[in-house]
């Protein structure tokens, strides 16, 4: 029962109490899944129940298949809106068919997430991005997406970039500080947004922004910042100098399971929520890895109904650092992410612009 | 001839164009030619960073006198009434990726006689550049008239050179694969002019399940269809990418379990080019086969290989996974291969298979493609015949002499 999943605290559940409840529900997924998708149906088939990859409760599937085939599990007349990932330049993206119950369990879980970390008051919200990216609603790409999602726990947006010049709006900031000085804020981007037009735009100018304790949640992976020698206590620290920012959070997540993201702790862990969970795989055989052993991540989330994506392996490197014993005092499992293994194609939300370039 | 200030020679050192296409050919098998080629293949085989690459090691293997001295002796003996002259001044276009093949056809074109005009790529995988430079010395240090007959050259794509090159040459040889015969074939030959095209190719295994099942020896015959397929990374053209049982269903049904755990296990003990990103690869084509074609996986204990069952239907459609994906198929004979069968299918590695039941099959059926028939473990071997053309034929012409011997 889903509704189980909102009635207990998003970060409070013993583990063996959660992997009850998680398994039972995962176990019902697929079953549901294996009757109401015909491709998804074709790959249980494939294997068989005894041979299925990651096992038969969430088999894996990986990320990319929802780029080579359309796999939904509801009537098309039910689809109400396809989200895709933002892809590489003549790649196909992800297609993933939402129906209106879907959509609501990921709005109504995202808000639980959320609201752990930043209250249940709305705060003035500077979004690091400009605002065409919002502008047609009928495409959601995984950028335009994931801020419209993120808008919801603001109020009085702001754009913090003029266009896709990616200057800063110096006017709509100005008056946004005036307006804030000595406020929390909450702030949201996409990381190597963040660095490269926000941070480094306002370290260059010599500015600062007058917030205090302001909230930044920022995700889409680290690669870039990497290749910069950009680590993330340098990128808070610098959040925090240039702008107030005392709390900055990271998160991993992606299109294929909007809603059950993973948001980085004070002590810089990913968190699993009650909704959602990872599992390190082993690539030489899909065996689970053991706390503090690298291999690709799985991750898996009761939210979605629509389509088959409740059991994923992503093309992403990780860690299992622990579970339920987090020096932060969440429960549940908490995890590094290390980037894309090598090889794998290029994917991302924040990647599209400076590949572009 | 102005744009051809814009080519660059590699090797040899200060050589210039025209003096190249000046030279004169030499006669076939020169004895220069010959000491040549086995010294590049001692260079190879005495370099400790060659030996880490088995295709440069192979390379080396070719190059000896002995291997040389059959193939002269295969030459003289084919046209005893007739006269065999270079045909003059060769262009080659070596492929940019991993290739050593083309060195092959270096080689043998210098064999011939011919004058060689080699365009390389502007990007060269790590091991080529090895290749070019023992080929580079060895070059340097060969006599002028040897030197004469090589040009390496590097120029950025622009078609009024390879133009030029192509009104030039006596023969053309393109490597590179379908996109850039293509390309390539933009800049029209002299009217003589021959030319000799490699485009992309596909290869399979084909194994008789009966013949598997009484096999007493099976770990190294795993192991040599483990050589064939996983080197490269299954991507060469030679890489077997699809296995097809001859047999009846019980026969295949025993036969292709134990086959296939047996090639897993040879597979974890060569270990050839793990990445964990192909093992994600290859899960997403075990699914992307179900999807498409309701194929089904075998079940392994591993990710080193993978393997899923698919319809005969699918047999011709090309499978790009690499990394050890493999497509299964049955059949009863191999006539039901006929149908299938693809212009681009270069290798077949088989098990198992008498000759004469391939003579019959390539007889009765007349496939659009198959260029080679090798047992298992010689998928990758260079011969001078390829992909259905005898090089030392093709890169010389026969001249008859009908007149009194005094």
């Amino acid at each position: 029962m889903i509704e189980s999943f909102f009635e207990v605290p998003v970060y409070d559940l013993p583990k063996a109490e959660k992997h009850a409840l998680l398994q039972a529900e995962l176990r019902e997924l697929t079953a549901f899944h294996g009757t109401e998708c015909e491709g998804y149906r074709a790959i249980l088939d494939a294997y068989g129940p005894g041979d299925l990859p990651g096992g038969a409760d969430a088999p894996l599937i990986p990320v990319s298949m929802f780029k080579l085939h359309d796999l939904s599990s509801v009537p098309q007349d039910q689809v109400f809106k396809t989200m895709t990932s933002s892809g590489t330049t003549g790649q196909r993206p992800s297609r993933i068919f939402l129906d209106a119950d879907t959509a609501r369990l990921q709005t109504r879980a995202l808000t639980r997430i959320m609201t752990s970390f930043i209250g249940p008051k709305r705060l003035p919200m500077l979004i690091i991005d400009h605002p065409s990216v919002v502008k047609d609603r009928r495409t959601f790409s995984a950028r335009g997406a994931g801020i419209l999602g993120m808008m919801t726990f603001g109020r009085q947006h702001v754009f913090a970039l003029k266009d896709e010049t990616m200057e800063l709006d110096w006017e709509a900031l100005e008056t946004f500080a005036a307006a804030n000085a000595g406020q929390p804020i909450f702030a949201f981007g996409f990381t190597f947004m963040v660095w490269r037009y926000f941070i480094q735009q306002l370290e260059q100018s010599g500015r600062k922004l007058p917030f205090d304790n302001a909230i930044l949640i920022h995700s889409g992976g680290w690669k870039k910042l990497e290749a910069e020698k950009v680590s993330n206590e340098h990128f808070k620290q610098r959040a925090s100098d240039l702008a107030g920012f005392g709390r900055v959070h990271n998160f991993y997540g992606m299109v294929e399971q909007t809603g059950s993201i993973f948001v980085e702790c004070e002590a810089g862990h990913l968190h699993a929520p009650v909704f959602a969970d990872v599992v390190i795989r082993r690539p030489v055989d899909w065996s689970a890895c053991d706390i503090g052993e690298t291999g690709v991540i799985q991750v898996v989330s009761v939210l979605p109904r629509s389509y088959p994506g409740h059991s994923l392996l992503t093309e992403d490197q990780g860690t299992l650092l622990g579970e339920d014993d987090c020096a932060c005092g969440r429960k549940g499992k908490y995890f590094a992410v290390h980037g894309r293994l090598p090889k794998a194609e290029v994917r991302g939300c924040s990647d599209t612009f400076a590949s572009n370039q | 001839m102005n744009s051809l200030d814009k080519v660059r020679f590699v090797v040899p050192e200060g050589a210039n164009i025209d003096a190249l296409l000046a030279q004169r050919p030499l006669a076939p098998f020169d004895p220069a030619v010959i000491e040549f080629i086995e010294r590049l293949g001692k260079a190879l085989m005495a370099s400790p960073q060659a030996r880490r690459h088995p295709e440069l090691v192979a390379l080396g293997f070719w190059a000896r006198g002995a291997n040389i001295k059959r193939m002269k002796d295969r030459f003289d003996a084919q046209y005893p009434d007739a006269l065999r002259l270079a045909r003059g001044l060769a262009f080659h276009i070596a492929p940019s990726n991993v290739d050593t093949i083309f060195v092959y056809s270096l080689l043998l074109s210098m064999l011939a006689g011919n004058v060689n005009l080699v365009r390389m790529s502007s990007r060269a995988a790590q091991q080529s550049d090895l290749l070019n430079d023992i080929l580079k010395q060895v070059v340097e240090a060969a006599s002028a008239r040897l030197r004469g007959i090589i040009g390496i050259v590097r120029y950025e794509h622009d078609q009024s050179i390879t133009d030029a090159f192509s009104r030039h040459c006596d023969v053309r040889v393109v490597w590179g694969g379908d996109g850039t015969v293509e390309l390539i074939r933009k800049s029209p030959l002299s009217p003589g002019g021959t030319e000799l095209t490699f485009p992309n190719k596909y290869s399979l295994a084909v194994v008789d399940a009966k013949a598997w099942l009484a096999n007493e020896n099976k770990t190294p015959v795993a192991r040599d269809f483990v050589n064939d397929s996983l080197w490269f990374g299954q991507m060469a053209c030679s890489s077997p990418r699809a296995l097809v049982w001859r047999g009846s269903a019980d026969d295949i049904a025993a036969a292709s379990t134990d086959f296939w755990h047996h090639v897993e296990a040879g597979a974890r003990e060569a270990n050839l080019g793990w990445e964990d990103a192909g093992a994600v690869a290859k899960l997403l084509a075990e699914q992307d086969n179900a999807v498409s074609v309701h194929a089904s996986v075998v079940p392994l204990e591993t990710n080193f290989i993978s393997v899923v069952r698919c319809p005969i239907a699918l047999l011709g459609e090309p499978n790009g996974t690499g990394g050890g994906f493999f497509r299964e198929f049955h059949v009863a004979a191999l006539e039901e291969l006929g149908a299938s069968a693809r212009r681009n299918w270069q290798t077949v590695a088989s098990f198992g298979v008498p000759k004469g039941d391939w003579q019959a099959f390539l007889l009765n059926a007349q496939p659009q493609g198959i260029d080679r028939i090798v047992p298992f473990g010689h998928a990758l071997n260079f011969n001078a015949i390829w992909d259905g053309i005898d090089f030392l034929t093709s890169l010389t012409r026969i001249v008859v002499i009908d007149a009194p011997q005094d």
